[in-house]
């Protein structure tokens, strides 16, 4: 066990160090912020990422013939420190970096990985995912959405639900039933599927925060080409778990914890801020008490995503620890953000465009957010299951 | 960077737990709680195994070895509810071998490597908080030498020929020390405790006017820093393999257990709370080890580390106890089945060292620190 840093990871860390500060816009963090336009912030967040690719800081681990950098589990964790320290944006293309390239790199043929893991990489194609359906959600093997083969291509039909950036992705990377007949497990298929194909349609659904992040989609006889099928046909299940890992996996986990620490120093700077009465509402031992418990819980998740990463440099990682991590840090945060409601007092109620509201509303946006935590990427009810079944060998 | 155990450090884990598997199971510390005596064999076997000499340096006849390679042995002990005085006395080990005399190390490192000397440590005492600022145990000044008084709680009986670190403030102004007094030492009396957790052997100890040379008193504050930051340091990793193995229990029972015609372990309400004890036994994993690096680099982030893990680790242990015992339904609740000792231990280790709340305060002092915020 060693948390220091070889010269080579140092350089490494003080050329991004550098290369943030010159490329982040000027009084970033300070007085200039993303766009509160959501359609204006996916611009900026795609126009960020396509930075950060340009100066070669995306794919840090994916081999170079497909983009990336071929580094080390150990860069990652450097990077997400220091964009933690920049506070700098995060990205658009989060599914696809996150979880088509892993699903790809495992599963996918030669030529789909080269004709889309550059491109997901330099944020040319940005992805969504098109698993859940309204009638398919926890049960995810009892979809519906048909993928029937005519000649050389599937025609799709059905519904999805939940599908995130649908409306700013070119891709999506569909689970399908190509054999109705089969056990639900052994009639799914994976494929990927261009958004412009005629047939696709979206509509937005507004979330509990009132923004419009998911969608439904709708395909009507969708034409895709039988290249487009990831692995083998009816065997979408299983490759379906790796982009489900992905999902819950160490990359995700630390990218959320630079944005949970970043926004967790603002709320204990707030809190100097803010009066309670005669003293500070950082002076209260009951605010005190709960904001040490999450500034220990987030610590916490930045450790043992550093766990997760040796643990796959050693090769001793296994499936279940995704959702280990995933468990963790949906409850953690949810009761992080209850803190700061609670840290803020009174003012938590004031809203975005309320001139007395703190920094803006985004604590109480978050808190809405965080709503979502322990139910996408699998209901903590589901990492439960897995965990006590594929990890404590709890009987079904 | 690399945050995994080596093979060796792994293959000490394996030797301690097998020899704990076969020597020293539940039914032998329900004689040693119900005894109320120290296990001379135990410590013996220990002393065979080892233990006491790998945080000694090798030219104290020891191994020479960090924080991070006992870290697993550690919750070991933890695991098999092996508390005082042995984890007081690896230590002592560090202290010593950090701030004590080049006489001290030599008289006292290969005496401690080879099991001839047992330490406990004394921090408490009746009227004092968690931190060292209640710290009322008075080293006074002589012409030559120190007296030391005052009354001191909660210390691991070491027998007649062990020794006791002692915690006390020095006569002048703010500093701190740790005095090194004999069990044997005129002015020393001791009684035992009548307290929750019976096998740890407590007792209450009462300096009146103890005679120490110069150098039985290490008149250093960073010492006394350190040493409560390794006392609550090595209680998380105790936690952890407490919670650890209340969780290994659990899931033993509830797979074998029926109701309703069914291992209970396949009802979500008994599964998913095996579950979220794993969930939690992860975490305090995550932060023990760490605060265990800390404290081996002696990192600039000790203090902080070691208080979120004796935090967090304790919050987990509790929970995995208390859930523990739930899963295991009306058997959890008998004395003869045995999980109050984990219960005990872990009531021990919560409130030895700084319980939950006074870490969570002093983790967010450090990080109102670091942001340049006042306190």
């Amino acid at each position: 066990m060693d948390f220091s840093y070889s010269a080579a990871h140092e350089r490494f860390r003080k050329q991004l160090r550098q290369w943030l500060v010159d490329n982040l816009p000027a009084g970033w963090g300070v007085d200039t912020f993303e766009p509160k336009d959501e359609d204006a912030r996916a611009r900026f967040r795609l126009d960020w990422e396509r930075k950060l690719h340009s100066g070669g800081w995306i794919g840090l681990s994916w081999p170079r013939k497909y983009g990336g950098r071929e580094g080390s589990q150990i860069e990652k964790g450097i990077f997400a420190e220091e964009m933690a320290r920049a506070r700098a944006p995060e990205g658009l293309n989060i599914i696809g970096r996150n979880l088509v390239g892993p699903t790809l790199l495992r599963h996918g043929s030669e030529a789909q990985r080269q004709r889309f893991l550059p491109k997901i990489l330099s944020g040319e194609e940005v992805w969504c995912q098109g698993f859940s359906e309204p009638n398919a959600g926890s049960d995810l093997a009892s979809l519906r959405c048909r993928a029937e083969r005519v000649g050389d291509e599937f025609a799709i039909n059905g519904q999805k639900i939940w599908t995130s950036y649908a409306q700013y992705s070119q891709w999506c990377l569909l689970l399908a039933r190509t054999d109705p007949d089969a056990p639900k497990h052994h009639g799914i298929s994976m494929l990927l599927v261009d958004m412009q194909t005629p047939g696709v349609s979206i509509r937005p659904l507004k979330q509990i925060s009132g923004e419009s992040e998911f969608n439904e989609t709708f395909f009507a006889d969708v034409r895709v080409p039988v290249e487009n099928l990831v692995g083998e046909l009816n065997g979408g299940w299983k490759i379906c778990q790796t982009t489900l890992s992905a999902e819950r996996g160490p990359d995700d986990a630390i990218a959320r914890q630079i944005r949970f620490k970043q926004e967790l120093d603002s709320l204990i700077t707030t809190a100097a801020q803010i009066r309670r009465g005669k003293a500070r509402a950082i002076d209260d031992p009951i605010v005190r008490q709960k904001l040490a418990k999450s500034i220990i819980e987030v610590e916490i998740m930045r450790l043992s995503c550093l766990r997760a990463y040796a643990k796959i440099a050693h090769g001793t990682a296994a499936a279940p620890d995704a959702s280990m991590l995933k468990l963790y840090w949906s409850h953690a945060l949810q009761s992080m953000y209850e803190s700061a409601l609670e840290t803020l007092g009174p003012i938590a109620l004031l809203a975005d465009g309320d001139p007395r509201a703190a920094e803006e509303g985004r604590y109480q946006l978050s808190f809405l957010h965080s709503k979502a935590f322990t139910i996408y990427s699998g209901s903590s009810e589901i990492q439960r299951n897995i965990i006590g079944e594929r990890m404590l060998g709890l009987p079904k | 960077m690399d945050f995994e155990f080596s093979e060796q450090q792994q293959m000490f884990r394996e030797s301690f737990r097998r020899f704990f598997e076969g020597n020293y199971n539940l039914a032998r510390h329900a004689i040693v709680a119900e005894g109320g005596r120290f296990d001379a064999t135990l410590w013996r076997n220990l002393a065979e195994l080892g233990l006491f000499g790998m945080l000694v340096p090798q030219e104290h006849d020891g191994m020479g070895l960090g924080w991070v390679d006992v870290a697993l042995v550690v919750e070991e002990l933890g695991r098999s509810l092996i508390h005082s005085p042995v984890i007081d006395t690896l230590v002592a080990t560090d202290i010593i071998a950090r701030y004590g005399t080049a006489r001290q190390q030599a008289d006292l490192l290969p005496a401690i490597a080879s099991g001839r000397m047992r330490i406990a440590i004394a921090i408490a005492e009746p009227d004092s908080d968690y931190g060292i600022t209640g710290i009322a145990t008075l080293a006074t000044a002589e012409a030559s030498g120190w007296r030391l008084s005052g009354t001191k709680m909660l210390v691991p009986d070491v027998g007649t020929s062990g020794l006791t670190m002692v915690v006390a403030r020095a006569d002048a102004g703010d500093k701190l020390g740790i005095a090194l007094v004999p069990s044997e030492r005129g002015g020393v009396k001791s009684h035992p405790h009548v307290t929750l957790d019976a096998a740890a052997n407590l007792t209450e100890i009462v300096y009146s006017e103890v005679a120490l040379s110069d150098s039985d008193f290490l008149l250093s504050r960073p010492a006394v820093e350190r040493l409560l930051d390794l006392c609550a340091g090595a209680a998380s990793l105790e936690m952890v393999g407490i919670a650890g193995r209340m969780l290994e229990l659990s899931v033993d029972y509830a797979s074998q257990r029926l109701q309703f015609g069914k291992p209970i372990g396949s009802f979500q309400a008994i599964k998913h709370r095996c579950a979220d004890i794993a969930v939690a036994v992860d975490a305090a994993r995550s932060a023990a080890y760490y605060a265990a690096w800390a404290l081996s680099e002696e990192s600039g982030e000790c203090a902080k580390a070691v208080s979120m893990a004796k935090a967090y680790c304790g919050d987990a242990a509790r929970m995995a106890c208390n859930e523990g015992i739930q899963i295991h339904g009306g058997m959890g609740f008998t004395w003869e089945l045995g999980l109050h000792y984990y219960l005990r231990r872990t009531k021990l280790l919560e409130f030895s060292y700084g319980d939950a709340t006074f870490h969570r305060e002093r983790v967010l002092a450090a990080t109102l620190q670091s942001l340049g915020i006042m306190g």
